[in-house]
């Protein structure tokens, strides 16, 4: 199967005013190369700064690259605008870290997700839709959650009705950016399975975006680890956290917690 | 001498609210040892941030403490005259409540924020600059942070210089209310280790508060779990660890992502961490608990020993142990 989405020397540069003496210029993202498949989920690991959110941004049009070219199934998007634009931001869909500011707290859960089935003009039967992205999510039965409001459901079901809004315009990729990182541990597990049942059932490519490793090895398949802008180390999940060979994933895994360490 | 350096005894503290007032720890017993690292655990809204505040008395309207008694150094932190809790707090005992390294006064350098903290405590800044080397060199960080200004500095380096400042007064007892919540996982790590650190060099009393688990049992000596504001459980961490008495502390640990585990070896926990139900006859994890039994609604559990120090609230155990 062909990629869904590849780069190829990705690079951003970030310019910064540095008192009077003049500008200053930040590599984000340097020569970075990245792919992902259908049916996938593959991790973006690294510390804050390293890079990861630029990269996602990139990828979703919110930032340009400084050079470097992107492929979505192998066609090269890197300058693609108007109506090719729009037609591939439907195709990408991101999910963010704080699952409250991502709602609008006026609206019903139900509103959430049938909004964006009228914007793309869904043609099916939009309430039998809504159903099934509900079933899809597990915010079951449908009923009792439709007429809730954001305030009224926990922390991991906003993330979960989030996820069935973007689910909603049908994308062939999604962008996880932390998504469990503000939940509560009970509530944390329910999304990861969420992302796997959401690639075993759709096919969807899935990159996890994320400073946890933790999470990372129960979800990804492959992963690539981001430092100062640069893939140090990328693999096999289950190879690169048995055998990581970078200093700074080694560094990664040894601050991943764990109750049964003890510091 | 006494081994402990506070006792919480029948603490009740609530909200009020438009109508009524609702109870949010209940009847909180629970004594610290000198010199330990006591963790507190609980998900979001279990009433951490409110047991924090209430031990250092800072709750604000609309909460309110409605009785019990917080023992340090023999007297009630209760009952003390505002002047004395003054002279206490910082010197003798200190608090850094959530997310307090946002709280920094954003148009005052970091100097000028250790200086009024000196000068509340009626000590001369100018004298004492050694003082605050001293402890910016214990959470290492370099001395140029003073002539900063919070927001030129990371996150990290911010949560550095409110431990510097919990610390600079030399108290016994230090509060810590998710210190490391929001921080990137390395900068985390090495913060945890220069708490630790720090806590067994000078033997400080640390009380230390957060919903993050697996930090939680790495850094403590004793853990209390809770749940709807009361213990559920408690005890020493390696006896939390390897022999849970309650189903939540059990099925917690089971449930934290960890490298090596497998999505299909997790016994999920089912239901929402802060549904809870006030006047509910039975025990407050009822509906969440896979071991529940009909009994399990009808009375409440009291806390009771199991070995050594090691308390759980549970009508059930340890028969629900044979159904894991
Ligand atoms: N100012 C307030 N007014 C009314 N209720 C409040 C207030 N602050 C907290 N509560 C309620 O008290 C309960 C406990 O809140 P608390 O902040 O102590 O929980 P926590 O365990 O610290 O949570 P978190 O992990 O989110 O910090 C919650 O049900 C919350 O809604
Ligand atoms: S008392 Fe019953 S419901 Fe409560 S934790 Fe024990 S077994 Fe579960
Ligand atoms: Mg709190």
């Amino acid at each position: 199967m062909n990629e869904l989405i590849r780069t190829e020397n990705l690079t951003k540069e970030f310019e910064t005013r540095k008192g009077f003496t003049g500008i200053t210029k930040i590599k984000a993202l340097d020569n970075v190369n990245i792919s992902l498949y259908p049916n996938e989920i593959v991790g973006i690991v690294g510390a804050s700064g390293s890079g990861k959110s630029t990269l996602a941004k990139i990828l979703v049009f919110l930032y340009k690259s400084t050079s470097g070219k992107i492929y979505f199934k192998d066609e090269d998007i890197t300058k693609i605008h108007g109506k090719s634009l729009k037609k591939y931001r439907k195709e990408i869909q991101m999910v963010f870290q704080d699952p409250y500011a991502s709602l609008d707290p006026y609206h019903s859960i139900e509103w959430h997700i049938k909004r964006p089935l009228l914007i793309s003009h869904y043609s099916g039967n939009i309430d039998d839709r809504i159903d099934e992205l509900m079933n899809m999510v597990k915010l079951t039965p449908p009923e009792s959650y439709k007429n809730k409001f954001p305030h009224q459901v926990s922390g991991g079901q906003r993330q979960r009705v989030y996820i069935a809004r973007v689910l909603a315009l049908n994308p062939q990729i999604l962008i996880a950016d932390e998504p469990v990182s503000m939940l509560d541990v009970s509530l944390r597990i329910d999304v990861l399975d969420l992302l796997l049942k959401i690639k075993n059932e759709l096919g969807i490519g899935i990159i996890y975006i994320t400073h946890d490793l933790n999470t990372v090895s129960m979800v990804t398949d492959r992963i690539y680890v981001l430092h100062n802008g640069e893939v140090v180390e990328d693999g096999h999940t289950n190879t690169i956290l048995t055998s990581p060979q970078d200093g700074y994933t080694k560094a990664l895994i040894e601050a991943a917690s764990d109750p049964y360490k003890r510091i | 001498m006494d081994s402990s350096a506070i006792e919480i005894k029948n603490l009740n503290v609530g909200y009020n609210t438009e109508t009524d007032f609702s109870l949010i720890i209940k009847n909180f017993n629970l004594s610290i040892k000198k010199g330990e690292i006591f963790g507190i655990a609980g998900e979001s809204g279990s009433g951490k941030s409110t047991l924090a505040q209430a031990i250092y008395r800072s709750v604000k309207y609309p909460g309110e403490i409605e009785s019990g008694e917080v023992i340090f150094k023999d007297k009630d932190i209760m009952k003390m005259e505002a002047n004395d809790l003054r002279k206490i707090r910082a010197t003798l005992f200190s608090f850094i409540p959530q997310a307090a390294m946002n709280a920094l006064n954003p148009v005052r350098k970091i100097r000028y924020q250790f200086y009024d903290l000196l000068i509340a405590h009626g000590i001369l800044p100018e004298k004492n600059n050694d003082k605050i080397s001293a402890v910016l060199k214990m959470v290492r960080l370099n001395e140029s942070v003073l002539d900063n200004y919070p927001h030129e500095l990371s996150g990290g380096m911010r949560q550095r210089t409110v431990i510097a400042m919990s610390i600079l007064l030399n108290p016994e007892v230090v509060i810590l209310d998710e210190p490391t919540t929001g921080l990137d996982v390395l900068v985390e790590h090495e913060i945890l280790k220069d708490l630790k650190n720090i806590q067994r060099k000078y033997g400080i009393t640390m009380i230390f508060i957060t919903h993050d688990l697996a930090i939680l049992y790495e850094i403590s000596d004793r853990i209390a779990m809770i749940y709807a504001g009361e213990i559920v459980e408690f005890g020493a961490r390696d006896d939390m660890l390897e022999n849970s008495t309650h189903p939540y502390n059990f099925l917690l640990l089971k449930n934290i992502p960890r490298i090596g585990v497998k999505m299909d070896n997790i016994i999920k926990l089912k239901g929402n961490p802060s549904n809870f139900k006030e006047n509910f006859p039975g025990c407050q994890f009822y509906e969440r608990c896979p071991f529940s039994k009909g009994e399990c609604s009808e009375k409440h559990p009291d806390l009771r020993e199991y070995s050594n120090e090691h308390y759980y609230r549970c009508i059930r155990f340890p028969e629900w142990k044979q159904n894991v």
